[in-house]
């Protein structure tokens, strides 16, 4: 078994460009939930419930820093992203992304950025990555 | 964090535009009016993924004479307020990242007391400012 501290997750996504931007280090949280689809499938005069389950699928759900650090900073690299229509690719090593590491890839699209500010504290951004096809487990 | 970067550019803030000595450490004896800046009070680190950001504290002790009271507290007066050319606060705020070398700043209370040095004790407006950093 191996744990891990939060401080060494890593995130990536591809800009609307797509060259791959590391914004690891203005994210403060990030969390991917898996959902699969179910149907219930119970017959009349059954006892109890059955289910018969469909597809999976995933949203991204990620908050940190807001940087208006032009081109690789999150707000610039997210703001296009929330402006083009096209799925762009993530990668979230939760462990890192050293070699060797389980690394979650995919595609998705940015459905939601919000930057917000508080009166005392640094600024901040959270956004949702809405998953679309399948989530690869890959080996950094 | 360079500790001794961060200090040293919050020292040359405080003498470029409020043009105060600074002193990086617990002197002994100053010659007031001066800034002196201990070592951070409080570090947060990995304030971010992949020791993206840290926090620290910063003390900023700004000590005027106390010889004559009327003049020190309208020093501390000038020091403490938000605007004018003493400002503590308008000096550290006015690049929040001290010329690149904080991501930013914000001086965010003050506090008077009295504060020894040596055989000497001082008024001091005390500046606590927290920064970001990678």
């Amino acid at each position: 078994m191996t744990t891990y501290h939060g401080k060494v997750t890593t995130m990536k996504v591809d800009d609307a460009g797509d060259v791959e931007r590391d914004i690891s280090t203005f994210v403060t949280d990030v969390s991917v939930d898996f959902q699969k689809g179910s149907a219930e499938s119970t017959a009349k005069g059954s006892a109890a419930q059955t289910h018969k389950v469909g597809h999976y699928g995933a949203t991204i759900s990620f908050s940190g820093r807001w940087d208006d650090t032009a081109t690789t900073g999150p707000d610039v690299v997210l703001m296009g992203l929330l402006k083009d229509d096209d799925p762009h690719d993530f990668e979230i090593g939760f462990g890192g992304d050293d070699t060797g590491q389980r690394l979650l890839t995919g595609k998705g699209y940015l459905t939601a950025y919000t930057p917000s500010s508080p009166l005392a504290g640094i600024v901040d951004f959270s956004g949702t990555i809405l998953v679309t096809d399948t989530v690869t487990e890959a080996t950094g | 964090m360079n500790v001794d970067t961060v200090l040293a550019a919050i020292g040359a803030a405080l003498k470029a535009r409020a043009g105060l000595r600074f002193y990086d450490y617990e002197a002994d004896s100053i010659t007031p009016p001066a800034a002196v800046i201990p070592a951070p009070v409080e570090i947060d680190y990995d304030q971010a993924k992949a020791g993206g950001l840290h926090m620290a504290l910063v003390e900023v002790f700004v000590l005027v004479p106390t010889t004559d009271a009327r003049k020190a507290r309208q020093m501390l007066a000038g020091y403490q307020s938000t605007t004018g050319p003493s400002s503590v606060k308008a000096a550290l705020e006015h690049d929040v990242s001290l010329g690149g070398v904080v991501q930013t700043l914000s001086v965010l209370s003050c506090s008077v007391r009295a504060v020894p040095v040596g055989d000497h004790e001082y008024r001091a407006a005390i500046f606590t400012v927290e920064l970001y950093t990678l």
